[in-house]
């Protein structure tokens, strides 16, 4: 095969190229870092050279410059008188911030465009400040109730309603063997409720728990990084860290197992978190894995563990034991691409978040394909790249619908049932929601991960649908 | 020992000079000018890459500026700044393309020719500038969004937060762009051409 470009030297794709290898060696090329196949690494770069050798852009007249400036500031010229409006409790330190209302002056200069867009930003920005300012009274309003929180839509129409959102802290926290200030949460992934309702977010670049309470507070960091027992490793073969990793479940007895994709394992922790043990190990044997992404578990207490690059799901019993295995990579019924997240429903069948292929996924307890649902798309039922899972006593199912910004809500039949979302930073929106968790109320948590938003928010279900 | 370390550990330090910049640039619009001076030039390039017209770009670039110096004192650091900026100049080229422009864009930049220059240097300026865009308009929209964030530096998880994807996904896109691209450039300089594919 002879691909001959424009400098009669272009090569050919690399035989066994990836999506990842392709793009990661762009992105290393962008970066000045050489790329882990000279093979793939010299493709991209004969495109992106050839690209680049055609790409020609007149400069930006420094007389241009200077006048873009000027409109800039003409725009802004009204001396402006900041005031304070607050904002969630846990998105900088002392919990608020200010914040200078737009006050734009009449522009000097010729562009009606320019003063539409700005009248348009203004507008928004009002609005935003209203909203601001309502979540907080909302919120107060509910701490005048005892500290319950507030229950009301955060979204007209929507089927839930806000309750809270964190983003971890910046507060210095009691670690094992560690007093340092830690960050706050960075890229939470497939998130956990214990017997006690405290919510566990895997907390992926610093290879611990953050520990919610019910009402969002933080009881405890929890993890350290390394190999031994207790220490953890979240990096991810099939998420490069780009998009979180990490994921635990717990059993009846409250013993806690969590996926530990950088070391190739599972680890499992009694009630009192005390190290019980763990298995696995790097490749593609039975009990072996290559990038965990998600843990479920049964009400016979069997583990089921979501191998994200193996395209597989395997099935341990609570001391590890290897028992059954199913699924490869593909596109057809029993088939995976790059799936990331599973749950099962208390009658035992397991849903799987087919993430490459859009879909999710429902088999029996032993493997075998019930039905298909979804495919790529945004209407009802439709999904792209669904990341996660949560099945609630019901049957009900609810997807994290991530590259559509939403959570969506299935029957046990997998008929939609309700959604909400939307692309943002506020309450009820998301960018690239991940992972998805229900309480034994049925509050729903959702995460985001992806350098954006790197927030847990909680929602309460309202009727129809909820109590 | 935790590593709590930032993502790109080579940009760190400009990343707290420039959450500086922001903090004061939030209550003080002339402070906003070393944003301005960095980002210029990059978000100028992005607009001439999607309109194929200077003049259209600098007007471009000129809102997009104006819409983000009216919005920063809510910028809350989620995401880059830079991420944050080319969200609106995305949407910003996008509304642009629709207002103006509803027709294939490629046609239009025709008609708005810078008129500084000679009849001879429009001619090569516009033949050249329509050179990238002959090929990076022949990708699916999606791929082209992120080709053409790529080309502005952007950064994987940057284009995720812009575009409403997945990181996976933009990776995807970026694998299948690169693959289409090798193949447009050779069909544009008339050589032979095998089709390769994967997936």
């Amino acid at each position: 095969m002879t691909n001959r470009g424009p400098n009669d030297q272009s090569p050919d794709p690399p035989e066994h190229w990836t999506e990842t290898a392709l793009s990661d060696a762009w992105e290393s090329l962008v970066r000045g870092n050489p790329a882990d196949a000279p093979e793939t690494e010299a493709f991209v770069r004969s495109v992106v050279e050839d690209l680049a050798a055609i790409d020609h852009v007149p400069p930006l007249s420094p007389v241009r410059r200077e006048r873009i400036w000027g409109d800039m500031m003409a725009a802004v010229a009204v001396p402006r008188s900041p005031v304070t409006i607050p904002v969630s409790h846990d998105s900088s330190p002392n919990g608020r911030v200010s914040i200078v209302p737009p006050q734009i002056a009449p522009l000097p200069v010729r562009s009606s465009r320019l003063v539409a867009i700005l009248a348009t930003a203004a507008l928004v920005l009002l609005g935003l400040a209203v909203v601001l300012l309502a979540d907080e009274g909302i919120r107060h309003r509910g701490e005048e109730r005892g500290g319950a929180p507030a229950v009301l839509p955060a979204i007209p129409n929507d089927p839930v309603a806000f309750v809270w959102q964190s983003r971890g802290t910046s507060d210095p926290l009691q670690t094992r063997g560690s007093t340092e200030a830690q960050t706050p949460l960075i890229d939470p992934y497939h998130l956990a409720i214990d017997p006690h309702g405290n919510l566990w977010v895997p907390d992926t670049r610093s290879n611990r728990f953050q520990i919610l309470a019910p009402d969002g507070t933080l009881r405890q960091a929890w993890g350290s990084t390394g190999r031994d027992e207790g220490e953890f490793n979240f990096f991810n073969l099939a998420l490069r860290n780009e998009n979180g990793g990490g994921a635990a479940a717990f059993d009846a007895a409250g013993n806690l197992y969590v996926a530990d994709p950088g070391n190739f394992r599972i680890q499992k922790f009694g009630p009192d978190l005390r190290y019980l043990t763990a298995w696995g190990s790097k490749g593609e044997g039975e009990g072996q894995f290559l990038s965990l992404t998600d843990l479920a578990i049964d009400g016979q207490a069997n583990i089921y563990a979501l191998d994200a690059l193996r395209s597989q799901v395997q099935v341990f019993d609570a001391n590890g034991e290897f028992l059954r295995s199913w699924g490869t990579r593909g596109v057809n019924d029993g088939e995976f691409l790059t799936p990331y997240g599973l749950a099962v429903a208390t009658d035992g069948t397991v849903v799987v978040a087919d993430t490459g292929n859009h879909r999710l996924q429902q088999f029996s307890s032993e493997g075998t394909v019930l039905a298909v649902w979804g495919g790529m798309g945004t209407e009802a039922a439709m999904f792209r790249e669904p990341d996660d899972v949560a099945i609630d006593a019901e049957g009900r199912i609810f997807v994290t619908d991530t590259s559509n910004n939403r959570v969506q809500i299935l029957d046990a039949n997998g008929q939609f049932l309700a959604e909400w979302g939307e692309w943002g930073s506020n309450p009820g929106q998301f960018i690239t929601p991940t992972g998805i968790a229900l309480d034994e109320l049925g509050d729903v948590y959702v995460s985001e991960a992806g350098d954006a938003n790197e927030r847990v928010q909680k929602f309460r279900l309202l009727p129809p649908l909820g109590p | 020992m935790l590593h709590t370390g930032p993502r790109h550990p080579d940009t760190h330090e400009r990343m707290l000079e420039e959450s500086a910049q922001i903090s004061r640039a939030q209550v003080d619009p002339l402070a906003f000018a070393p944003l301005y001076h960095r980002y210029v030039d990059d978000v100028y390039r992005y607009c001439y890459r999607r309109l194929g017209d200077a003049e259209e770009a600098a007007d471009s670039t000129s809102l997009i500026f104006a819409r983000a110096l009216a919005a920063l004192p809510h910028y809350q650091g989620t995401g880059t700044f830079r991420s944050w900026l080319f969200a609106i100049a995305h949407n910003a080229v996008i509304d642009g393309q629709h207002r103006v422009r509803p027709w294939d864009p490629l046609e239009a930049g025709a008609d708005h020719i810078d008129p500084a220059p000679s009849p001879e240097e429009v001619a090569l300026r516009a033949d050249a500038a329509r050179e990238v865009r002959t090929v990076l308009i022949q990708l699916p929209r999606d791929q082209r969004q992120v080709v053409e964030l790529r080309l502005a530096g952007l950064t994987n998880p940057e284009m995720a937060t812009i575009l409403g994807r997945s990181v996976p996904a933009i990776k995807m896109l970026q694998a299948r762009a690169l693959i289409r691209l090798r193949s447009l450039l050779d069909a544009a300089h008339g050589t032979n051409v095998t089709q390769t594919g994967h997936n």
